[in-house]
Formats: C-alpha cells, structure tokens, sequence
C-alpha cells in the first residue's frame, strides 16, 4: 500500500513541475501591487488541486491547466471579495465560493492544446502575434512599445485584438469539436 | 449584453499589471460586483494560461521585479522568503512538504481536521479515532455536500509524519471522502482499529457483508470493543435484523460512554418497538388472511394475492388447517396466483398433496394446529399436541408447530424432524424457516458471530426471493 502512495505522490509532483511556473506567472499578475503574494496563490491552488488528484490525475494536460486556471481564479476572486468586506486578509480555503459561471470557460479552454494554440498565434496579422509573443515571454507594455516604436496605448489595443482573434480561431474549433453550435462570443 | 460595463478595457491592463496601484484596487473591487468582468476575467486568464504554457515558460516564471508590490507591505514577508526557499523541496516531497513550509515547530493538530465545531455527526458510524469519535446527535440531513468543509492539509501532513494514518483516514471520511480514507487505512498496521474503520467504509459503501465480517474481526480481537459493537448493530440494523442489531446495541450501552450510552439504549429500544410493532401487524394480517381462506364467505384470489407475502403465509396456515378435500382444492386458485408470481408450481403441489391426504387421521391434528395459531399468546401447554403430531405423518402441520412455537430451538430430535421437512420440499421459504430455527439454537447456544453472519446470508437469500417471502420473520 505504502508503493501505491509514493506512486501517487511521485505523481503529484510531477503534476506540480509541469504547471507551476505558467500558474505562477499568471498569479504574479493578478497579485501584481496588492498584499496578495502570488505563491500562496498557487500553493492554496494545488492544496486543491491535491485534494481533487483522484480526478484531475486522469484528465488531459490541458484540462487539467483549465481546471487549475479556474481554480486559482475562484480564490483570486475571494481574495478581492474579502478586500472588500474587510480590510485585512489572505485568501482562505474554507472560503471559497465556486461560481456557477467559471463553467462555460472552463469547458471551453480545456480542449484546446499547446499545438492548437501555437497554430492560432502563427495565423494572427504579423505585428498582432509579435506584440502577442513579446508579451507572452512577459514584456511589459513600455518595452513593447518602444520595440515598435508605437505608443503605449497601441500595444494594449493590439494584445485586445490579438486576445480576440486567438478566440476567434480557437474556440469554433471547440465547438466543432463538441458538435455544438458554435454559439461562444 | 445590453448595457456593456465600460470598465472592460480595463480587464486587459489590470491582467497585464499596467494599471497603477490605486486602479488596480478600485478594478479588484469592481470584479466583484460586474458579472460581464469576472467572465472576461475567467476566459482571459484562460487564455494567457494557455499561452504561458504553449509560447512563455522561462520568462513567465521569472518574477518582474515592478510586478511586486512596492507600496504594500507585505503581511508575511519573512516567512515568504523562506517559503521561497522551501518550493524546491515541496515540490520534491509532496504532501509531507505542503506541511513542512509554514511549520517548523511541531504544532498541536487543530480540531478542525476532525470537524471540532461541528455540532452533528453527518453520518451514524463510529471511528476508533478518539478525536473523530466525540458523541454528537446524529443529522443526517447536513451530510448531503460532501466536500462542504475544506481539509486542511498542513495538519494532515503533519498527522502523516507521526504516522497517524488512522488520523487522516477519519479525517476524510468526515468528510465524505472514503476513497481516501481506505487509502490511508491501507498504511495503517492491523489492528481492532483498523478494521473497524474499515468496516465503516464498507457500511459507508453498502457493503454490509465485507462490513459484518471487519466489525467480526475487531471483536474477536477486542470483544468491548465499543464502536466496532456500534457498528455491528448498524449493519445488521441495515439487513434488517432489527433483534441482533438492539442486542449489539445493548452492549455498547453497558460500556457506560458519556453519550453513546444512551443513544444505544435508546437505538436498542426503538428498534424492539419497531420489530414488536412489526411482528404485531403481520400476524394480524396473516390471521386475517388465514381467517378469510378458512371461512365459509367467498374471496378473491386475485384480490389476496395483490399481498402476496402475507397471502403466502396464509395459505400455508389455511392448508395445514382444512378439514377436507375439497376444502383444500378450494385453495388451489390461490396457490395458482402466488405460484404465478413466485416461480414454479412449489404451492399447488403443495395444496394438492393435502387434498390427497386421509382426512380422518388429519383432522383432529389439523384442527389442534388451528387450536395454536388462534391462542398463539397464551402459553398453554402443547406438548401432548406435540407429541402427536411428532408421531403423526403430518409433517408439514408439525413443520408449522415446531415453527410457531420455537420448540425447535431447545429440542434437538425436533429440529432434525424440521430440517428434514423443509429440505425435502422444494419451497425457499420453507428452508429459510428452518434455518432460522437452526441459527436460534446456535445464538442460544452462545455462537453469536456465526449466527449473525448466517442471518446476513438467509436475509440476503430471502431479499432474492423476490416479493414472496417474509424476510422481517427472520428476526
């Protein structure tokens, strides 16, 4: 029995290498000059994600990163409920509430894969997918925009239309993929 | 949407950390009251996951040194830096190192790991945990939202480096998680503990069976065992052997537990009224029926077997009660219906091979079983009637004496007679009746554990019969 849970464990900590840094760069984001630190973010998120493991263990990679992505966006989403009631606090499991609307994102990332993604960015218009690229590998907008000699304004219109079109192309394909109308904004 | 929020410009640069710190709360704030923001936040970070994960990499998980908080302080921002250091390490060593981060010192286990504020048991079953055994009134009704009560892993980890498996163990199955809880008990070394707590998955799964033979072994390995003699009542109480599951709970009750002492006692007497009051409205129905099939006014076949259990139990009593031959063919549109539904044709034989009998030496027997099942209260003395029936070739009448007076139990030869009949007819019911009787003499004799799995396995029998026999007369 002792075999079957350090499987197990070896397992989660393989989950853990392969989507810690993508959360964690999310989380600094979001955490981003608040008193939120992004770690316990991530951390509160896997201490879920731990708890779900039995589930989440079987799923594809990219479901997994949705699942993980929403869960962290509920305690996100906590946090800034607690800053607003009270004036102190981290996030805290015992209060998350999940809401009924991470659903529909959830369902709709989760089929897209890394290679479908990276086809997507290859179709956008060329200065949208550079300043798309720049971005991703965590350009802020001012370097951006001196890249291309544009003002500051411009590179976040650009990462907009750049956001739009990657769903544009992405999420028809999900649709088909579920044999539904493709009925997604 | 009609009116779109003007603030979802916004959404971009506050996920991209471009908004100033004063903008960047007032969006926090605003994410939780604008329904159309939380949905474009959800899809967006959606999105950029997806795209750390298939373009970033290195660069995302690099921190920017202006994304962290440069007017804000941070609240813990010395343990942060060792929990920095420490990520390597937790990443390494799983659940143990989610522990490990934030606790050097060996902390006290809080209740909660145990649902402490609780103020019900969410389900009836005992752990052998002491913490996760305190007495509660049992509500059911809040035991429906399984994962409502968040586990706090620090201090299971902590519980898994003391090795107290039984710990977390009863700490998911609070918690309605008892694939985890199995799990855990896996690692635990054997003991009455342990499988009793495993029987109390088993309970939790509807596997009474495997649940009777756990509680079986505890108790051979520790007889005052109390939650494992707790949980043997509730499974026998769930296969409906209401009379073994009071005894168990009576013994609990001696145990004098604060608390669970008097909930036994009072389990114990809830279900002696409710199997009395069981026994009390079957006999009348089966009086009744009986009354019907040996009356002279006309019935409906049909009608009586829309009951069929009880229609059964009747029809036996009405057959070994007539008087002629055409009296007990008049039976026989009875046994058609109840046969119909039973399978075979084991009751029309039946009544046509009374019909067959010589009445002259049957009824003065038949007339004094009559005489039993209408004084069946009263203790008077059967045992000249007894003994000619034993003498007799009415072995189905003396079949149904020994059965409704229990002399089997304490006699024997008799008991032999009755296995004897039942085996040699080909109707289920009857061979569970006499191995109820068997089982009697056994639990008599002292052989509880044995009786109460050979109950489990009639009872489980009896279920399969389908709607023809009277499981609850197992009792």
């Amino acid at each position: 029995m002792a075999d079957l849970f350090n499987r197990e464990r070896r397992r989660f900590d393989a989950f853990i290498r392969l989507h810690r840094p993508s959360l964690l760069g999310l989380a600094r984001r979001l955490s981003a000059r608040s008193s939120l630190e992004a770690e316990d973010l991530v951390q509160e998120t896997f201490e879920r994600a731990m708890q779900e493991f039995e589930q989440l263990k079987g799923r594809t990679e990219a479901a997994a990163a949705a699942w993980l992505c929403t869960t962290m966006t509920n305690r996100f989403l906590d946090y800034c409920r607690r800053q607003r009631t009270e004036s102190r606090g981290m996030p805290h499991l015992a209060l998350v509430q999940e809401a009924a609307a991470q659903v529909e994102a959830q369902e709709n990332w989760e089929l897209v894969s890394t290679e479908e993604f990276q086809k997507a960015v290859e179709r956008l218009k060329p200065h949208l997918r550079d300043a798309y690229r720049l971005h991703a590998e965590g350009r802020r907008y001012t370097a951006i925009a001196e890249h291309f000699n544009v003002p500051v304004g411009t590179v976040g219109s650009w990462l907009t239309l750049a956001r739009r079109d990657l769903k544009d192309l992405l999420l028809p394909q999900v649709a088909v993929a579920r044999e539904r109308g493709a009925t997604s904004s | 949407m009609n009116t779109p929020c003007t603030n979802i410009n916004r959404l971009h640069l506050f996920v991209d950390g471009e908004l100033s710190a004063p903008d960047a709360e007032a969006f926090r704030q605003h994410l939780t009251r604008c329904a159309e923001c939380e949905a474009g936040l959800r899809d967006l970070l959606q999105l950029e996951l997806l795209a750390s994960r298939a373009l970033g990499g290195a660069a995302v998980a690099e921190p920017e040194p202006d994304a962290l908080p440069q007017n804000v302080t941070p609240l813990r921002s010395r343990l942060k830096r060792a929990y920095q250091v420490a990520v390597p390490l937790a990443v390494a060593a799983g659940l143990a190192a989610v522990g490990l981060l934030r606790f050097q010192a060996t902390p006290e286990i809080p209740g909660e790991v145990w649902l402490a504020s609780a103020d019900t048991r969410t389900f009836e079953a005992r752990l052998s945990h002491p913490r996760a055994d305190r007495f509660l009134p049992y509500g059911p009704m809040r035991g429906t939202s399984q994962t409502s009560e968040m586990l706090p892993l620090r201090p299971l980890a902590e519980l898994e480096e003391r090795k107290d498996f039984r710990g977390i163990a009863a700490a998911y199955a609070l918690r309605g998680d008892w694939q985890q809880a199995e799990a855990f008990l896996g690692r635990e070394p054997d003991s009455a503990d342990k499988l009793n707590d495993l029987a109390v998955v088993a309970l939790s799964r509807q596997r009474y069976e495997e649940a009777l033979g756990l509680v079986s072994r505890a108790l051979a390995l520790d007889p005052r065992h109390s939650q494992a003699l707790w949980n043997r009542a509730l499974v026998l109480r769930e296969r409906d052997l209401l009379d073994r599951a009071a005894a168990s709970f009576d013994t609990v009750a001696s145990l004098g537990e604060d608390g669970w002492s008097n909930e036994a006692r009072r389990m114990a007497a809830e279900l002696r009224t409710q199997l009395a009051e069981e026994r009390v409205r079957w006999k009348r129905q089966v009086n009744d029926a009986w009354q019907t099939l040996s009356g002279d006014g006309a019935w409906d076949a049909k009608q009586l077997a829309q009951r069929p259990v009880v229609a059964r139990a009747a029809l036996y009593e009405a057959a070994r009660t007539v008087t002629s031959k055409e009296r007990a063919l008049a039976l026989l549109p009875l046994a058609r219906e109840l046969d119909a539904i039973g399978g075979g044709s084991v009751l029309q034989d039946y009544v046509r091979q009374v019909a067959g009998k010589d009445f002259a030496a049957r009824s003065p027997l038949a007339l004094g079983y009559a005489g039993l099942l209408r004084h069946s209260e009263s203790k008077k003395d059967t045992t000249s009637l007894m003994d000619m029936l034993r003498r007799s070739g009415e072995r189905d009448i003396y079949f149904g004496a020994l059965v409704q007076t229990g002399a089997a139990v304490t006699d024997a030869t008799a008991l032999g007679a009755l296995r004897g009949f039942a085996e040699g007819t080909p109707d289920p019911w009857l061979h569970l009746l006499a191995e109820r009787e068997v089982i009697r003499r056994e639990l008599a004799a002292g052989h509880t554990a044995q009786a109460e799995k050979q109950l489990m396995d009639a009872m489980l029998t009896c279920n399969g019969l389908g709607n023809i026999a009277p499981c609850m007369e197992l009792n």
